[in-house]
């Protein structure tokens, strides 16, 4: 097609002044979608005409415009009211392509800085609670170890103790109220000290405790009461004896032994 | 108010306006171009009262279907004009109006004379008017049977006798006259 003739054939004034037919009119249009030429003539004609229509104006009523403005109102219910103001818009300020890369770059940085914020202080998070964890698990194991170097040191002390060459063990034997019963003394003959292990005696009756006593020379020598708590006891210091015995008296012991109850006896 | 607003305000941002329901770009709308489209609907109707009825109308329609106007399609004025046409021609046909559609040669002649009566609604129209003013007669009534009476070159040619190419060649030549060509 010749766009110069197509042109000039007056088309395209009256396509604008709307007299074509719809099927011309979707002709016109789809010419001018595909030559930027015949649309732009068609925008110089539109402007002509609207000169000429602008140069027939007349002024109607002042009634029409209100009219307008209420069967509008009454119809959508509410129209912005003045509100709408028309603004400039203004295009964006030019920005150099340097400063836009720099502020996606910046935007980047941000957004992976704040990742990592948030993935480290999880982090530090978890390791604070491990932390925790593992100071009170720690606190329980010196608390273990210092209950087990104080029973280490009773036993170790107690080991010396019967280890010494000075001392010399004395079983107690059981009488004839508890044939099974037995006990053994570590007496340091230097020192004097005497320590009581009860290997085997019947629990005491509610009010009564076990008293060691010390034989010399047919004298009954108080050596201390006693309770069962399955440990090596530290009895009264003895300086001389023949025999040790265990009688069952009075809570506190007695002054005299009572010869009945003697439970367990031995000869040094 | 709103002057300098309204000198600024392209079309763009009355379309943008109209489209967001804004009454102000209505207001803008219709102070730039209710007299243009007014005196066209005048020349189409011949009757000043049904010519502003037809006017309100066309606005309220302006205003409903500001959504489906197509910028790519043409100009806000002649979409504007084409529903004002389209509503005169609706109002001519509905109320048994008496079609005078088809004014004569003659009459659209003597519409001319009337010019002066027109009311200038603003001062950059005054130049305007010259320029049409201007206008060779033989052209004028030409470009008046087609633009305000929704002629055809045919019917140019039969109503005022005179050969096809004419209207054509005359049609062209008062509208490059008018863009300031000629």
């Amino acid at each position: 097609m010749d766009i110069n003739n197509y042109i000039e054939s007056g088309i395209l004034e009256l396509y604008v002044a709307g007299v074509l037919s719809v099927d011309e009119n979707m002709e016109v249009e789809e010419y001018a979608l595909h030559h930027p030429e015949i649309k732009s003539e068609i925008n110089s004609i539109e402007k002509a005409f609207e000169k000429y229509a602008l140069a027939h104006a007349k002024q109607p009523s002042k009634s029409v415009l209100n009219n307008v403005l209420s069967a509008i109102e009454t119809q959508n219910g509410k129209v912005h009211k003045g509100e709408g103001r028309i603004l400039q818009m203004k295009p964006a300020a030019a920005v150099s392509p340097f400063l836009k890369y720099l502020a996606y770059a910046a935007v980047a940085l941000l957004f992976i800085s704040g990742s990592l914020n948030i993935y480290y202080y999880n982090k530090f998070q978890n390791t604070q609670q491990q932390l925790v964890a593992l100071q009170g698990e720690n606190e329980y194991l010196a608390n273990q170890f210092n209950t087990m170097q104080a029973n280490y040191d009773e036993l170790a002390g107690e080991m010396n103790f019967i280890k010494s060459p000075d001392n010399i063990a004395v079983t107690m034997k059981g009488s004839a109220l508890q044939p099974d019963a037995i006990a053994t003394i570590y007496w340091n003959k230097q020192s004097g000290d005497v320590h009581l292990n009860v290997n085997n005696l019947p629990v005491p009756p509610q009010g009564k405790q076990y008293q060691l006593w010390a034989i010399k020379d047919g004298e009954r020598i108080d050596a201390g009461v006693f309770d069962m708590d399955g440990s090596i006891q530290i009895m009264k210091n003895i300086p001389a004896a023949d025999a040790f015995a265990v009688t069952l008296e009075p809570v506190g012991g007695s002054k005299v032994p009572t010869i009945e109850l003697i439970y367990v006896v031995g000869n040094v | 108010m709103t002057d300098t607003i309204t000198i600024q305000a392209t079309e763009d941002l009355l379309v943008h306006g109209l489209q967001q329901k804004s009454a102000q770009a209505l207001n803008v709308l219709y102070e730039r171009y209710s007299g243009a489209l007014y005196g066209v609907i005048c020349r189409i109707v011949n009757d000043d009262h049904i010519a502003e009825d037809i006017l309100q109308e066309a606005f309220v329609k302006i205003w409903n279907n500001a959504e489906s106007y197509d910028k790519s399609k043409g100009r806000l004025f002649t979409w504007m004009l084409n529903i004002c046409r389209n509503a005169s021609i609706d109002k001519m046909r509905s109320k048994g109006y008496k079609s005078k559609k088809k004014t004569s040669g003659e009459e659209a002649i003597d519409h001319q004379a009337d010019n002066n009566l027109y009311n200038d609604i603003r001062p950059e129209t005054i130049g305007i008017k010259e320029i049409v003013n201007k206008l060779k007669p033989e052209w004028k009534v030409i470009v008046d049977l087609i633009y305000f009476n929704g002629y055809t070159h045919q019917e140019v040619s039969e109503e005022l006798n005179i050969p096809l190419g004419t209207v054509k060649t005359r049609l062209r030549s008062a509208i490059l006259f008018l863009r300031g060509i000629v």
